[in-house]
């Protein structure tokens, strides 16, 4: 780091979930801006640095802010540019604190959503050899007119983050990630406002009331959207779906976890019957390809196990060493 | 070409290593049977699924195997983790899962066995008869809790049949022991991954099959055969038995011995994993069925010849009909193969692999479309080729012709 800079980070402890510590800190060139909100962050515990120590300490995110800071006119060191940032995100505990009665991951998609709204750059993210050449893959299937893509993608792999490359890249408006594992929603918002590359995206959780205001209004701006869609079984299910695929608008439909629920009949139907012409699909799983499949036209397959990722690795090692 | 994406292959580096150990687990079961310990059935022949109904019958046998792998007490050091690891840890986090059908309180009970013999270890069981801090193990609960009791710090044993198969992220486990006999794949490398969580930047995942019987033990074939198959296709490679070593050479697979782990070299594995059928089970989960039009796939499924005399099967023989696509809104899923049907289709589909050489050598040819002509200009061969393989001749025929089986196959299967 070549010039002083602004940070923000984010902490919050393991065992009290649902509240969490943004805050500041003025990173000198030179030094590693990690180290140093790590050292802040068990300073700031004072006489429990033992919870630090223990790893008890989960520390969700580090953002670089000096841009937004300057435009701001709180670059410099103890401008309270967290105070400034928090005052956007609400959900204080107490008027003065620094504490958000909110758990870590959703105050990180806070944070990072209104970075993108203020024109800080986020990070870039880059992928893996593994997952750039697959990515290739499954955007030349699409280009060949394969609809739907199977995809058998091991652990460690990163499923959310290479499925969203594949949709920056493709294109559509919307994006409909749709699985019966709700945890699946969170990672992909956690993961992908975290990345430039995914800034112009809106998030939009169709378990919302007003999740068709939010779809349009974000459409309006000229953004494209990321559209969470859970595949239990509910009263408005069916009427989710024929908003999010009822119209046309290019769309790009990922089925995540889908050897997990997704796979029976009642799940997948309800998707394959809106299987059209605006719609690409990747059905994406870990294991159990068939099982993930076992209803679904699949015009294309890709596949990546763990050792490939192994073998990458090794290849990659042999070349930074030569 | 990606447009907004580059590579960071920094990013490569982060998957943890990992090796494979075969583990022989008749030293202790013998001497169990020798001292008396294991009921009549146990003795005559072992197996995980046995022990698993009743593991009181078979105590003995599981006591002597925990006092092997973790205290290297009974003289067995075949089993002796830290001897075959080489790897000494003052604090050992171990994963292992008994058969999927184990039963809770069967679970809680080798549990409770696991603790009694291994004192010094913290044995945690998942499953949902369980608590802990006076809260129910649920799959969401699981990963939190035995977080808990690693950050105390004393070597701990996780047992689990179903639960934590997935989304159970403990950066420390770095032993996981397969306790059972046969499993499907997908879910042996689903639990197979619990030991692939990053955790330090040297940290390799070792992955042990304990086992009654280790030449016919498939637990790591198929993620091996399916990387292979990978990699042959992603490289353009001619031969697939090189696609094999390649991968071979990447994945330590050893096998315990009473002086140390010895790596498998890649000839014998691979002749054991043809010995023991492994590779045409995989290759046959391989093949691509969604090429194969579905009146075929009911041929298949049904193993009856005359099937294959019907319209529909000679029209998908002939070519006249196109493998189902959904290109346009409202058309129907591919529900016209049902699981069930599929999974028999499977079955007939290995059973050809496994007998291609029967075609091969009864025409001498090496080509399996060279065999193929040959057969089809000479009426006893078809005959002959129908009789072995309980299937019209065209059925094989259309197999080749639309690539769903192929010289690749030909290449590994007929290796020796």
């Amino acid at each position: 780091m070549v010039q002083d800079k602004m940070y923000c980070y984010l902490w919050e402890e393991v065992d009290h979930p649902g509240e969490c510590k943004f805050g500041e800190r003025w990173v000198l060139a030179g030094q590693d801006p990690e180290v140093e909100c790590r050292k802040r962050i068990r300073e700031s515990l004072g006489v429990r640095k033992d919870i630090f120590d223990q790893g008890a300490v989960r520390i969700v995110a580090l953002w670089d802010v000096s841009d937004v800071a300057k435009k701001v006119e709180r670059y410099y060191q103890r401008s309270r540019m967290d105070d400034y940032l928090r005052e956007f995100i609400g959900h204080r505990k107490g008027s003065t604190g620094e504490i958000h009665k909110l758990n870590g991951d959703d105050m990180k998609v806070r944070v990072n959503k209104l970075l993108a709204k203020l024109g800080q750059p986020l990070v870039t993210a880059g992928l893996s050899t593994k997952q750039y050449e697959v990515a290739e893959e499954v955007l030349a299937a699409f280009d060949n007119d394969n609809r739907v893509v199977l995809a058998e993608l091991c652990a460690r792999f990163g499923k959310t983050i290479w499925s969203g490359a594949v949709a920056v890249e493709q294109g559509a408006d919307i994006v409909v990630v749709a699985s019966y594992v709700k945890t699946v929603f969170t990672s992909f918002a956690t993961d992908l406002t975290s990345f430039q590359q995914f800034a112009n995206y809106a998030h939009v959780d169709t378990a919302d009331a007003d999740y068709q205001e939010q779809i349009e209004a974000a459409l309006a701006d000229g953004k494209k959207v990321f559209a969470y869609l859970s595949l239990a079984n509910g009263s408005k299910r069916q009427e989710r779906i024929d908003y999010l695929f009822d119209n046309k608008i290019q769309k790009l439909l990922i089925v995540d976890e889908a050897d997990f629920g997704a796979h029976q009949i009642k799940q997948a139907q309800p998707l394959i019957d809106k299987l059209d012409d605006l719609v690409y699909t990747i059905i994406m799983t870990g294991t159990n390809a068939e099982r993930a499949a076992t209803h679904w036209p699949i015009d294309s397959l890709v596949s990546v196990t763990y050792p490939e990722l192994l073998i990458q690795k090794k290849a990659t090692k042999n070349a930074q060493t030569v | 070409m990606l447009k907004q994406f580059n590579i960071n292959s920094d990013r490569d580096l982060l998957v943890p290593d990992f090796a494979c150990y075969q583990m022989n687990l008749m030293g202790p079961v013998n001497a169990a049977i020798a001292a008396g310990e294991v009921d009549e059935d146990f003795s005559n022949l072992p197996s995980w699924a046995k022990f698993a109904a009743n593991p009181i019958k078979s105590k003995g046998f599981f006591t002597r195997t925990l006092e092997a792998m973790f205290l290297g007490q009974g003289g067995h050091d075949e089993l002796n983790v830290d001897l075959q690891t080489e790897d000494y840890k003052s604090q050992r986090v171990s994963m292992m899962f008994m058969p999927a059908n184990t039963r809770n309180d069967v679970l809680e009970l080798i549990g409770n066995i696991a603790q009694e013999t291994l004192p010094g270890f913290e044995v945690v069981v998942l499953c949902g008869a369980v608590k802990h801090n006076g809260r129910r193990i649920t799959n969401r609960y699981a990963e939190q809790a035995v977080k808990e009791i690693v950050e105390q710090g004393k070597p701990t044993l996780i047992i689990a049949a179903q639960m934590a198969q997935r989304s159970f992220s403990i950066p420390e486990i770095t032993e996981l022991y397969l306790a059972y006999d046969r499993g499907e794949n997908g879910a042996t490398i689903q639990k197979m991954s619990r030991t692939l969580t990053p955790g330090d930047t040297n940290k390799v995942g070792r992955i042990f099959s304990l086992s009654f019987d280790p030449n016919r033990d498939d637990k790591f074939d198929a993620m091996i055969i399916e990387t292979a198959n990978n990699y042959y296709q992603r490289k353009e490679l001619k031969d697939f038995r090189e696609a094999m070593k390649d991968v071979l050479k990447t994945i330590d697979i050893f096998s315990c011995t009473s002086d140390g782990a010895i790596k498998m070299d890649i000839d014998t594995y691979l002749e054991n994993a043809l010995a023991r059928k492994a590779v045409s089970r995989v290759l046959g989960k391989l093949i691509d069925i969604s090429k194969i039009d579905t009146a075929v796939i009911s041929a298949l499924a049904s193993g009856n010849r005359d099937i294959s005399k019907n319209e529909k099967v000679q029209a998908a023989l002939s070519g006249k009909t196109k493998k189902l696509k959904i290109k346009h809104k409202n058309k129907k899923s591919n529900k016209d193969s049902k699981p069930s049907e599929i999974a028999k289709a499977r079955e007939t589909l290995v059973f050809v692999l496994e007998n291609l050489d029967y075609i091969l050598y009864g025409t001498n040819t090496t080509q399996i479309t060279d065999a193929l002509v040959k057969i089809k200009d000479n009426e006893t061969f078809v005959k002959a080729v129908e009789d072995r393989f309980g299937l019209d001749f065209k059925i094989i025929e259309y197999l080749f012709k639309i690539g769903a089986i192929n010289q690749k196959h030909i290449q590994l299967l007929d290796f020796f």
